[in-house]
């Protein structure tokens, strides 16, 4: 253990931590929204965040568009993928009242077939993407790039519409009702098919929008999805599946794994890539409620 | 390949039949199969009869290898079937138990020069007891969840082995490892360690019929039919989930001992968890619930990948695009259309072609996927 750490160094390796947990958080909240309105946990999370890195990456190389209008148009095209995937894979297995775990396994090859065919469209090598905004500035002693803000940014952004969308507009509230009681939505007149096919279509708007501003800092590759998807899922469990607990899931999560970076040395941090999953698995011993709810809070699927 | 199986079955019938015949009586009620042999046993002889000979029939006779490898993956897809079809849970880290047992074994028999056996044996250990520490974990994860961090679990296990370079050697790959010897006698060649593996295969199925069958497999089905009514009948459903689970780490962890001795060198991208995946396409193939099915579903998998990559290779398919959209696919819609796999079903092509061969008993018959209730949540106003 190198226990010399600086102030200003903690403060460094947060700052990266806030860029990686504005990702995870995202990724979170594709998660939570199609747990709290389906019940169902949705593999297909993080190719989801693939498609919208990959089709933005592929549309500003090739057919060289601007970025905002390929951001726009992967946004849309992993939308309808989102909403194929619920019409033609989900909604047959539950007509069939396929049991969870049988919803689980079609999501899973939703997600490998995903991979499979951005991998045959794209190829195998990763896209780069040019940052949205060049440059950096000093904070408090850390330096930040401004593209950490656009991640970040995106991140709040993605948080405030969707606190208002649940709270302020009847579609959303619709969506919560069905979160709370199913069966008592449907008798007010809520239809919980529509509703699970508006949570799928934001969900993956929601996960492209993360793709697309993580692409620049990481490229985008075909198989990218799947690490984001499981960060995504532990944040959304350190959560405690429900909206607030996401976004501040995927902060702690990813200010968690920076300063595990940083604090061992290089015997230890070469297992980085197991860490968030012994914070997962620490987790589950501890608080399997999540870090912030609390135990009586735990059972419901209200949400917000 | 396996439906040649019940073409080999008159042999092993008409040359053994009298001590069985005898012992099952000719009181039996049950319904004549061949020479009044219980259809159980019947299958479990042509089976063991067909893994007699098939090394030496033309095709297989050049590709031990590969029949080899499909023996190991049998195994993990045995463990898997009892997870998936009689625990009911999606469980994506029996590549990570795979690669446990066999670092374990390839470990101790490098490093520590221990005995093959021994090792494998402590292999086997190990991967249990992880099986069962991840399983106390894991269970706290209502439902779904616990695929996804079975998966995490699998990429700690994978780091682990690919980054502990002073005992595994990591991405360098472990090598040297020894063949298995047992009392003086060792298996060096091809033929030896398939019938060793098929051997191992043919065990680990008969006793995870055997759980099927009794009071603990019982209890099984009511865990998959519905955990709450298992629950109120007074089974303690994550006592048996973790039971099983832990079961099915000690076959994956038997599979990986035997696997480092097979091939004497050991790397850390055999156990990846898209193998985890791949095991899932197997169980699903065969049929989630279906013992039977496991070995079939892992030949289908490892024999058509091939294939199917020599007919696209040059293509942009062949980068392994295929193989995932295939697999991805097919899980779609083997889990939509056909829940209970290919080979069963009551409409299915398999038995009404061999339905002799069917079971007798009623808990051989894999557990009713869904009932025909109209779907609540299909409809709606709105």
């Amino acid at each position: 253990m190198s226990n010399n750490l600086s102030f200003g160094q903690i403060w460094q390796f947060c700052v990266y931590g806030f860029n990686n947990g504005a990702i995870y958080a995202l990724v979170a909240l594709g998660f939570v929204i199609i747990f709290q309105v389906t019940g169902h946990v949705n593999f297909a999370q993080g190719e989801f965040v693939m498609l919208g890195a990959m089709f933005t990456a592929w549309l500003i190389k090739v057919p060289q568009w601007p970025v905002l209008a390929a951001a726009l148009a992967a946004i849309g095209v992993t939308a309808l993928v989102s909403l194929a995937v619920e019409r033609l894979c989900i909604r047959p297995a539950e007509q069939r009242r396929a049991n969870p775990m049988t919803i689980l396994v079609i999501t899973l090859g939703v997600g490998i077939a995903l991979r499979g065919i951005v991998l045959t469209l794209f190829g195998p090598d990763p896209y780069a993407v040019e940052t949205f905004t060049r440059g950096k500035f000093d904070l408090f002693g850390g330096i930040v790039l401004w593209q950490n803000v656009w991640q970040i940014g995106a991140a709040a952004l993605v948080g405030v519409g969707l606190w208002f969308f649940f709270t302020r507009t009847l579609t959303g509230r619709a969506m919560r009702a069905c979160s709370i009681n199913r069966y008592a939505a449907r008798l007010m007149g809520i239809s919980p098919s529509r509703m699970s096919m508006i949570a799928f279509g934001l969900s993956a708007v929601i996960a492209a929008v993360g793709g697309i501003v993580i692409a620049p800092t990481t490229g985008a590759t075909w198989d990218m999805g799947t690490k984001l998807g499981l960060l995504g899922f532990v944040a959304a469990v350190l959560g405690g599946w429900n909206y607030g607990g996401a976004i501040a899931g995927g902060f702690v999560l990813g200010v968690a794994e920076q300063l595990a970076i940083g604090v061992t040395n290089s015997d230890w941090s070469r297992f980085q890539d197991a860490f968030a999953f012994v914070l997962l698995l620490l987790v589950l011993l501890l608080r399997p409620q999540g870090l912030f709810a609390s135990r009586a809070r735990s059972t419901s699927r209200a949400g917000l | 390949m396996k439906d040649k199986a019940p073409t080999e079955s008159p042999v092993p019938a008409s040359n053994e039949p009298t001590t069985l015949a005898r012992s099952s009586g000719a009181a039996t009620v049950r319904p004549a199969s061949f020479l009044n042999l219980p259809p159980a046993i019947l299958r479990a002889l042509a089976f063991g009869l067909f893994v007699l000979v098939l090394p030496f029939l033309p095709w297989a006779s050049t590709h031990r290898d590969e029949i080899t490898v499909i023996g190991f993956f049998s195994i993990l897809a045995v463990g898997l079937t009892l997870v998936m079809g009689y625990a009911g849970q999606l469980v994506l880290s029996q590549a990570a138990f795979y690669g446990v047992g066999a670092y374990t074994s390839g470990v101790l028999s490098v490093n520590l020069k221990w005995p093959p056996l021994l090792g494998i044996g402590v292999g086997v250990i190990v991967a249990a007891l992880l099986g069962w520490v991840s399983a106390r974990l894991l269970f706290r994860l209502q439902g779904t969840s616990l695929a996804l961090a079975s998966l995490g679990l699998g990429i700690i296990v994978i780091t682990v082995i690919g980054q502990w370079d002073e005992v595994t050697r990591g991405q360098q790959s472990l090598t040297g490892i020894p063949k298995l010897d047992v009392l003086g006698f060792t298996f060096k060649d091809d033929l030896a360690y398939y019938y060793l593996v098929w051997a191992t295969v043919l065990t680990v199925m008969l006793l995870s019929f055997n759980i099927i069958n009794s009071r603990v497999g019982r209890a099984f089905r009511a865990l998959r039919g519905s955990e709450v009514a298992a629950g109120t009948l007074g089974i303690n459903t994550t006592s048996f989930k973790v039971q099983v689970f832990v079961l099915a780490a000690a076959f994956a962890g038997l599979a990986g001992g035997l696997y480092a001795h097979y091939r004497s060198v050991l790397s850390p991208g055999t156990f990846n968890w898209s193998v985890s995946v791949e095991i899932v396409v197997m169980v699903a193939i065969g049929g989630v619930a279906s013992i039977w099915g496991a070995p079939f579903g892992a030949a289908a998998v490892l024999i058509i990948t091939p294939i199917l990559r020599g007919f696209f290779s040059g293509t942009s398919l062949a980068g392994g695009g295929l193989e995932n959209i295939i697999y991805g696919l097919a899980l779609v819609v083997i889990m939509i259309f056909l829940p209970s796999g290919l080979l069963s079903g009551t409409g299915g092509w398999w038995p009404r072609l061999f339905g002799r061969f069917r079971p007798s008993h009623p808990h051989n018959l894999p557990p009713e996927e869904s009932s025909s209730e109209p779907v609540s949540g299909a409809k709606q106003v709105g």
